[in-house]
């Protein structure tokens, strides 16, 4: 790791390593052995990512819990929702995360690439929101949220009940630091998450090691109350925020890590080079003498180009891009 | 406008699920047609839910609430619709491209544009270019929208832009686009007609291209 810069560079960029190993994305995500080989030539490859993450999987926790999904080429997106009710999401029993296949791949990975990376290894587990999402369907979520908040609490409450053990497997296995990843959290308003979602997310964070939130999406109406949750280190937030003007403008942020956030899409995907390189030195140029993590808004593009990334990591790197 | 229909449309604003019938019904017992209470009531409502979301004071929940609202009552009406008076305004088919599954943005932009008159022609998730193309000859709908979530996916626009052109009805379709993952330079990359940045940028676009047809 090089601590002469004021950052660290963690592009969340694992699925490139499965371009390098010319290995399909539902291989990677069904098989820890191919995953881990993926991310070791993702890192052997650019050797100046200083924290790894594993592939950004938001179906472990509801593949664990029998929810129905497809692959087509990328990573499992959950295609239906059983658990209409929020009766049948208080009886779900908790998976045991060494039991459960998805679960236990996952921390598999991770014990193995903390082995093997000598570098810090960032997990992921889903929030409550997103995994309540996943079981009941974001319409049901929202209606439940409108019409029965104690309701909508409790079926919060239950989601953390049931990730909570998967995340302190995960600290176990070796992951330094966990990510609660929401990204259907912007569908709700801040009022619902100061009053509902962040208890459960507190709850959630407490349980981990230097756990930090991603949300994705437009969250410069959230940031107050995201900087207010306690136990939560880092928030990693998308391209909308622009991250010198939010931590100038709102208090509450002091003493979180931003984490982000060059735009995975637009700018990774679909840029040039030049325009990586840009990105990178103005966020940088930003951010002066401040910390934070250097990453992509969220998960890269699988067929993002490799020149990208290789300019991603050299501005990265360039002196003149931290001064 | 009439008490009634004011009361619809303030409930449509303030995501009223539970009171929208009941006012719906008192206003179909009063003598309004329901193309009057869509109109007037809950097309005016969704217009002012609309303004909330973009001036930031209402949130994706809200508009997926109000879609809510006015699916409570939209049975109700369509069935008391008279064909003939029914709005003769296009037709307009989405779907979500294939290998997408994501559906909430593409129902929304299908209930803000029923509740304006238009028929939505709904073909799901994860729909074939060639499936698109056949529901447009079987129901001469001049609009698509096409939803992608997954930027792996994009591709799928570009597929039912092309194969629009190998069946020769290109110019007779506008392409409409929308989806997180999408913006106004990959519209022009793919080749599509616009880019919806939300479902009330959708409902403008789509009232241009059929006030322009």
């Amino acid at each position: 790791m090089d601590t002469a810069k004021p950052y660290l560079v963690a592009p969340v960029a694992s699925c490139l390593g499965a371009r390098l190993t010319r290995t399909s994305m539902e291989d990677n995500i069904l098989s820890p052995r191919v995953q881990v080989s993926s991310i070791l030539a993702l890192v052997e490859r650019f050797p100046g990512i200083d924290l790894v993450f594993p592939f950004m999987d938001t179906s472990v926790e509801a593949r664990a819990l029998g929810c129905p999904h497809d692959f087509k080429g990328r990573v499992p997106v959950v295609s239906a929702h059983p658990f209409a009710d929020p009766g049948q999401i208080a009886g779900i029993e908790t998976p045991d995360p060494y039991e459960s296949e998805p679960m236990h791949n996952m921390i598999e990975v991770t014990g193995e690439i903390a082995r093997v990376c000598e570098r810090p290894v960032m997990s992921f587990v889903v929030g409550p929101v997103t995994l309540a999402a996943h079981l009941m369907g974001v319409t049901a979520l929202v209606r439940l949220a409108a019409g029965n908040p104690a309701a909508f609490s409790e079926v919060l409450e239950n989601c953390v009940r049931i990730v909570e053990p998967y995340g302190r497997a995960l600290a176990s296995s070796g992951a330094s630091g966990v990510v609660i990843l929401e990204p259907q959290l912007v569908f709700f308003p801040p009022r619902t998450y100061e009053q509902a979602v962040r208890p459960a997310i507190e709850r959630l964070a407490r349980a981990l090691p230097r756990p930090a939130l991603h949300v994705c999406g437009d969250t410069r109406r959230h940031l107050a109350a995201f900087g207010l949750t306690r136990h939560v280190e880092c928030l990693s937030l998308d391209e909308a925020v622009d991250f010198a003007q939010a931590k100038d403008s709102i208090p509450e942020l002091e003493g979180k890590t931003l984490m982000g956030n060059i735009p995975a899409v637009n700018v990774m995907h679909r840029g040039t080079p030049e325009a990586v390189r840009s990105a990178v030195e103005r966020l940088v140029g930003s951010m002066q003498g401040t910390f934070f993590i250097l990453s992509t808004g969220c998960d890269m593009v699988p067929d993002t180009p490799l020149e990208n990334m290789e300019a991603f990591m050299q501005a990265a790197a360039r002196p003149s891009a931290a001064s | 406008m009439n008490d009634s229909l004011r009361l619809v449309c303030e409930a449509v604003d303030t995501l009223d699920i539970d009171g929208i019938r009941d006012l719906v019904q008192r206003c179909l017992e009063e003598g309004h047609t329901p193309e009057e209470i869509i109109e007037h009531g809950i097309g005016k409502g969704l217009d002012l839910v609309g303004k909330k979301f973009e001036a930031g004071e209402y949130f994706l929940a809200d508009l997926v609430m109000a879609g809510e609202v006015v699916k409570e009552v939209m049975p109700v009406l369509k069935e008391r619709m008279n064909p003939v008076d029914a709005p003769r305004r296009q037709k307009v088919i989405l779907a979500t491209v294939e290998g997408d599954i994501h559906e909430i943005g593409k129902n929304i932009v299908g209930i803000i544009l029923s509740a304006n008159g238009y028929e939505v022609v709904d073909l799901g998730v994860d729909v074939s270019a060639g499936r698109i193309l056949q529901a447009v000859k079987e129901t001469g709908a001049g609009i698509v929208g096409l939803s992608v979530l997954l930027s792996t996916m994009v591709g799928g626009i570009r597929t039912v832009v092309e194969e629009a052109k190998a069946h020769g009805i290109r110019d007779r379709i506008k392409i409409v686009i929308g989806g997180a993952c999408t913006s106004r330079a990959l519209c022009e990359e793919m080749g599509a007609d616009a880019y919806g940045e939300n479902a009330m940028d959708a409902l403008r676009i789509v009232n241009g291209f059929s006030e322009n047809a």
